[in-house]
């Protein structure tokens, strides 16, 4: 279903609505949901309103990390956050500057959620084509 | 809601300066300059030379609610035979003894006993194919510039073994990176 954006249903998760937004030029949005189904998205429903990070996110309260996508074609990606864990969400952006030519290429954005407790972590890449690596290296990319 | 974050170039100053914007281009040369011609030359018996350090970090041009960290750097594909690029960091206070290239150049000098191109010398790390971080510091992008990170000096190393010959030397990318959460 589309509603003034991309409305996407994931079978057993909450649905996520995704506006059209000036402000926001990722393939995802993130969104936080907390342990009584109350959802935290990055991109408030008035894209005119304060955009959330990661500091915003309520940790005691979070169960799931969840990527929608922005952009067609693109799979929803959710991360589940074990008690106790310490959650991983950011962007992991890269710049090219060239020598031969001048100029730059980018920024070239690859998604990551995950978690991290007692020394473990879980880390799952998504990158813009749609693909995806889950790894327990936080600097596979 | 994403920070706008352009990658800078610092120099051509005795005191630190403003940054310029280094995704125009950035030359390793042998001066203060941010594009000059003037070129590191090839040694035609054992030895290495140095370009002067090239002063780089990421700045915020458009703000945000979030936060940088995990600053990174590689090439985009490896260096040719008797080549390489070295980096280290220092802090903004520090220019004038690490970074200020006004009267001379403050990267490794040249040196004749051996072809050492692809070995950072003291105080430096290669830069290679695989991403390394070269600066953690947290960084709020609710104002512009580049907070109180440290500065990246990169040099370009050449010996005698460099088989390219005089000219522009052919060489990858430079990738910056970042985390933005």
């Amino acid at each position: 279903m589309t509603t003034n954006g991309i409305m996407l249903a994931e079978p057993t998760g909450p649905v996520i609505e995704v506006r059209d937004c000036k402000h926001c030029f990722d393939n995802w949005m993130w969104v936080a949901v907390y342990d009584n189904d109350e959802l935290l998205p990055e991109c408030p429903a008035d894209s005119h309103g304060r955009h959330m990070a990661f500091a915003d996110i309520d940790r005691s309260r979070l169960v799931s990390l969840l990527l929608a996508p922005r952009v067609e074609g693109l799979p929803q990606i959710a991360v589940q956050v074990p008690p106790g864990a310490e959650p991983v969400l950011f962007r992991r952006r890269y710049v090219e500057l060239q020598f031969s030519a001048g100029g730059a290429v980018g920024p070239n954005t690859i998604h990551c959620l995950g978690w991290e407790k007692n020394g473990v972590g879980a880390y799952t890449f998504a990158f813009e084509d749609g693909s995806i690596l889950t790894t327990s290296d936080r600097n596979a990319v | 809601m994403p920070a706008t974050v352009q990658a800078q170039w610092f120099g051509n100053s005795a005191t630190l300066p403003a940054g310029l914007n280094a995704e125009t281009g950035v030359t390793w040369n042998r001066d203060d300059t941010q594009t000059g011609s003037t070129p590191v030359p090839i040694p035609t018996a054992t030895g290495t030379n140095y370009s002067y350090l090239k002063v780089l970090q990421l700045a915020v041009t458009g703000t945000s609610t979030t936060t940088i960290t995990n600053r990174t750097v590689r090439i985009s594909s490896a260096f040719a035979a008797g080549l390489g690029m070295h980096w280290k960091t220092d802090t903004q206070a520090n220019w004038a003894t690490s970074y200020n290239q006004q009267a001379a150049s403050k990267a490794t000098a040249d040196q004749t006993a051996s072809n050492s191109g692809a070995t950072a010398p003291t105080g430096y790390t290669a830069i290679t194919t695989s991403a390394v971080q070269y600066d953690n510091t947290s960084q709020a992008t609710s104002a512009t510039g580049i907070g109180t990170t440290l500065l990246m000096g990169v040099e370009l190393a050449v010996d005698s073994t460099y088989a390219g010959g005089p000219g522009s030397a052919s060489l990858g990318n430079v990738v910056l990176g970042y985390d933005e959460a």
